[in-house]
């Protein structure tokens, strides 16, 4: 008997078994990866995470108010190599940024290449009652618009890539985030890793057990079993978290150490930081 | 020995999970100061849902629970109490991810004696203290999520050792580690008696009752109360109490064409030959 290529195609196919324990391995291993990068001894990374925080932040706000493309790309190509300089691989960041940012915000911006006005440089059509212009500003906003959010990414996949999550997350203090959110946020993260391992076991427990194909009737019967599954495994952690956090002490105040204290290369390191976009700000108002 | 001068005293205590699911059934006990007590159960036998109800986490269905001489049977619910009795009884939860919540093994020790109040310098000496006397000074940075499962069971001991509890309650502490992590972790807890502290822990393993216990209570798996009290070597030589209470069983085995059984206990799979 003679199989079709459609039907080879299928078989090749993987299931969305074989897909969620590869997604959920993946989520894991880039998440543990990321911190293995954060905890390398690179130039971003000895840095004070308020400082790197509250710098980043202002960063963000230049880019932002920035319009001149030279200068936004000068930006982003500082930023990557501020990458480099923390010794994070450039496939790391260009995945980041380069991949997504043209994939995601250009299909965002995609419209506007046909819809603001200015000298037409050239156009597409007749396509039927319509004829597309596309002009020289749509041009220049389209990659301002680009650039803009390619340095965003950046400058976030930075901050991410060279801060553990845990420092991250007290720097947030900076910005009067309260402790009580804080410590939510610290959690949750904890947690997440706890019921994906969770999720993955199911998944392959499930696999294990497996031969043969099964009905896409029985597969959503499983997943929403599964999802049920997860829900009440988690109410029962939340429930036990919350007893051996009363077990020790816990009464709904929250009180947490403050860990961090600013050096000399730190306060130097924002004030450079600072110097220089504001003299980006500066050059581009003058512009 | 006076009431004030006990660490617990529970008399007829029972506790029924969602009012339906009986887990204690009239309980009496009496812990006294500098005990290593043993509480010997078969899965399912109430030695868990026990220590919540020592620690004040879960209040009794009916009967009436004293520590160091107070009253704390309805302690559950009011939190000023329960505070003041959790500074005194720590707990060591029998998995111990659900006892490391916090981002870095160092917030997890430290998180204790924070909501304590206590001055951030005393957190500090105290933290470091109790991970050195765990032996794990050098994961202090890490996330919980990257430890092993012995490393973790140390951590959980650590952040209650770090509140300087009178007295620790230890769930299943050495339940699926492995055997040199288990040995560690055991002469570890054993070295508590040096610290002072009364120790109250649960298990089902027999070879550990030897080398942690001055005193073994036994809980039946169908009474759900205890059973027996005594020496570690008056209960571990009651073969016939052992295997009433399914802590360990009849082996059956063969020698060429002669079957022959006898009370073995024995902790996963393990390999051995009757000559």
């Amino acid at each position: 008997m003679t199989v079709s290529p459609a039907t080879r195609r299928r078989k090749a196919r993987k299931s969305f078994v074989e897909r969620t324990i590869t997604g959920v391995g993946a989520a894991i291993e880039q998440t543990v990866y990321g911190e293995a990068y954060a905890r390398q001894d690179g130039f971003l990374q000895r840095v004070d995470p308020r400082a790197k925080l509250g710098l980043f932040a202002s960063a963000l706000l230049v880019i932002g108010l920035v319009h001149d493309l030279v200068l936004l790309a000068g930006l982003w190509l500082a930023l990557l190599g501020l990458g480099l300089v923390a010794r994070l691989p450039f496939r790391v960041i260009a995945v980041r940024t380069m991949l997504g940012v043209p994939l995601f915000t250009g299909l965002v911006a995609l419209p506007a290449l046909f819809l603001i006005d200015g000298r037409p440089l050239f156009t597409i059509g007749p396509l039927g009652p319509v004829t597309l212009a596309v002009t020289d500003q749509a041009i220049l906003s389209v990659a301002t618009f680009l650039l803009r959010v390619s340095a965003s990414v950046t400058l976030a996949a930075l901050l991410v890539l060279t801060t553990r999550w845990a420092d991250l997350l007290k720097a947030l203090r900076v910005f009067r985030v309260p402790d009580v959110f804080i410590v939510v946020l610290g959690m949750t993260y904890r947690y997440i890793f706890l019921v994906l391992r969770l999720t993955e076991n199911l998944f392959l427990g499930r696999a294990s057990r497996t031969v043969g194909t099964t009905s896409p009737g029985e597969q959503r019967r499983w997943v929403g079993a599964s999802m049920g599954t997860l829900m009440s495994r988690s109410l029962k952690l939340s429930n036990d978290v919350y007893a051996a956090m009363v077990a020790r002490g816990f009464s709904g105040d929250v009180r947490t150490l403050t860990t961090f204290r600013m050096r000399d290369e730190d306060w130097l390191f924002v004030s450079l930081g600072i110097a220089l976009l504001g003299l980006a700000w500066l050059v581009d108002l003058s512009r | 020995m006076e009431q004030s001068e006990l660490v617990f005293r529970l008399e007829g205590v029972s506790y029924c999970y969602h009012g339906r699911h009986p887990a204690l059934d009239q309980v009496d006990l009496v812990v006294e100061p500098g005990e290593q007590l043993v509480i010997l159960g078969a899965n399912g036998s109430g030695k868990s849902t026990l220590l919540k109800v020592l620690d004040g986490l879960y209040r009794p269905t009916s009967g009436r629970i004293w520590a160091f001489g107070e009253e704390i049977t309805d302690v559950a619910d009011d939190p000023e109490r329960a505070r003041w009795l959790h500074r005194r009884v720590g707990l060591v939860f029998q998995e111990p991810d659900v006892q490391l919540f916090s981002p870095t093994v160092y917030d997890d020790v430290a998180f204790g004696p924070l909501q304590l109040g206590w001055p951030e310098e005393q957190v500090r000496e105290h933290v470091e203290h109790a991970l050195r006397a765990m032996e794990v000074s050098h994961l202090a940075d890490r996330a919980p999520y990257e430890l092993s499962g012995g490393e973790k069971k140390r951590v959980a001991i650590a952040t209650v050792l770090a509140m300087d509890p009178e007295v620790i309650l230890l769930d299943e502490p050495t339940a699926n580690l492995d055997p040199r992590t288990r040995t560690a972790l055991v002469h570890l807890i054993r070295g508590m008696r040096d610290l002072g502290k009364t120790v109250i822990l649960t298990t089902h393993e027999l070879d550990i009752v030897p080398i942690l216990a001055t005193r073994v209570v036994v809980f039946g798996d169908q009474e759900r109360r205890p059973v027996a009290s005594g020496h570690p070597d008056e209960i571990l030589g009651d073969v016939d109490l052992l295997v009433r209470t399914n802590l360990i069983h009849e082996h059956l085995h063969w020698h060429g064409q002669l079957a022959h059984a006898h009370p073995h206990a024995h902790d996963g799979e393990h390999l051995h030959e009757h000559r």
